[in-house]
């Protein structure tokens, strides 16, 4: 336990950089959708019907980059040296990413609920207890797709062991299984974490889900790349 | 009882063999040597000792283990690079690796910040080279850790912190329950604290005793004896 609160400190204090930078960033865009938007309900559906598609997205972009810095760094190899076992850094880095997401949508969310509680009515009941739900189904959801794309991640990795062609083959099926299955298992998360938002915020947030996820993906098969060609994929 | 036992090690990368045939007994409270030129292997043979790397072939056995979690609680390895987060200050160094290993010690941690002359207000990525060397110095030895690996720990550093870093081995490294495993090219600085020798050259063990007995062989010393075998 005095290892994983050690390992999360840490995980949080290097991305503390990054949400901060995040956060600020998030705020100006609702900020500019808010005063571009001709009424003040179009503004709070356009807020938040870009929420999934920014928020998610943004935190992979952090997400995928920061394992990268972190590598060139040299301290994402130094890690395993150390006398942690290796499912509570993932796990660490797991509960960071979670954390991040909840940040990013409670920020946006709350904001919005704040500024728009009129408009937001239309979508949402404006008391505690709903915006709980709707934060948490934004939150969870986004982490399930971060969580799939960590896994393709880790499966990848674990097959680049396999030296030579063979494992050059290994890993491409690997991604191409995983493409097909993305979509299915970004549906079935879709359908069960969603149940509490209202129908429109969850056709949004399906869409923004995809959207993100497969970004997700993207910048870690990106990182990916980079890793092999500069073949470092000892860990 | 030994302490690291390697037999018949080989490594291999896709383009390159960095191992061959190595073997080593280590046995507990001495000061081994593993010297030779850049790129003979030295640094693959410590993070493979280390786990961060698997073998293609051969044995490593720490403790009587092979290199895993367990293995990680009784060892410390100072690695090439900045292998430190660079947002820390010494506090923070002090307060997360002193969280992970299970046996350090604090006061030891305090006494070598005032010995290294450790800025304490300065982040990691702040500090010089070689004030970067002497934190990765204080991690090792506050680890409390029974075997100690040094992967070049005087590669690249300005004379004033070499010395202080010899120093610090000479004064800090306690025999009675530590065994130190130093890989260096840097040879003249560190010779004498060696009492076994291992000289590797392309991946492969060229020569290796105890120091003294080469020393007495050779009536040289081993740096000179290097510049003779490598």
């Amino acid at each position: 336990m005095k290892e994983f609160y050690t390992l999360l400190k840490k995980e949080l204090r290097e991305e503390r950089g990054w949400i901060i930078g995040a956060g600020i960033f998030l705020l100006g865009l609702e900020g500019y959708i808010f005063f571009k938007s001709p009424s003040w309900e179009r503004g709070a559906g356009a807020i938040l019907s870009i929420l999934p598609l920014v928020s998610v997205p943004l935190v992979s972009v952090i997400w995928g980059y920061s394992r990268l810095f972190a590598r060139e760094r040299n301290t994402q190899f130094f890690i395993f040296s150390l006398p942690v076992r290796k499912e509570l850094i993932i796990l660490s880095k797991a509960v960071v990413l979670l954390f991040e997401i909840l940040i990013f949508t409670g920020i946006i969310l709350f904001s919005v609920f704040l500024i728009l509680p009129r408009a937001t009515k239309e979508l949402v009941k404006p008391d505690f207890i709903s915006f709980l739900k709707v934060w948490l189904s934004y939150g969870f959801g986004g982490a399930g797709f971060g969580f799939l794309s960590m896994g393709a991640y880790l499966v990848s990795r674990c097959i680049r062991r396999v030296r030579g062609v063979v494992g050059f083959i290994f890993f491409i099926i690997s991604l191409l299984i995983y493409l097909n299955f993305f979509k299915s298992l970004g549906k079935f998360f879709a359908q069960r974490i969603f149940y509490m938002v209202r129908d429109k915020i969850k056709e949004i947030y399906i869409g923004g889900s995809f959207g993100g996820g497969f970004f997700i993906f993207s910048i870690i098969i990106l990182s990916l790349a980079i890793l092999i060609f500069k073949r470092r994929m000892e860990v | 009882m030994s302490i690291l036992k390697i037999e018949k090690l080989y490594k291999k990368f896709p383009k390159t063999v960095a191992l061959k045939n190595i073997s080593m007994y280590l046995t507990p409270g001495r000061c081994y040597g593993v010297l030779g030129p850049n790129g003979s292997g030295k640094s693959t043979l410590f993070r493979l000792i280390a786990g961060l790397e698997r073998p293609s072939k051969g044995k490593i056995e720490i403790f009587g283990e092979k290199p895993g979690y367990e293995t990680k609680r009784k060892l410390a390895y100072l690695g090439e690079g900045d292998t430190v987060y660079p947002w820390m200050k010494t506090h923070d160094v002090i307060r997360f690796y002193g969280s992970l290993y299970p046996f350090w010690n604090h006061g030891l941690a305090q006494n070598l910040v005032e010995f290294l002359e450790i800025p304490r207000n300065k982040r990691f990525s702040e500090l010089s080279k070689g004030f970067r060397a002497r934190v990765k110095l204080l991690i090792l030895f506050s680890s409390g850790a029974e075997l100690l690996l040094l992967d070049d720990p005087l590669s690249g550093i300005d004379p004033a912190s070499r010395e202080k870093i010899v120093k610090t081995l000479y004064n800090f490294w306690n025999p009675t329950h530590q065994t130190l495993l130093v890989s260096t090219h840097i040879i003249s600085e560190i010779e004498t604290i060696f009492d076994y020798v291992y000289f590797l050259s392309k991946g492969e063990i060229v020569l290796k005793g105890e120091a003294d007995d080469l020393r007495k062989r050779y009536k040289k010393s081993m740096d000179e004896i290097a510049r003779e075998v490598l």
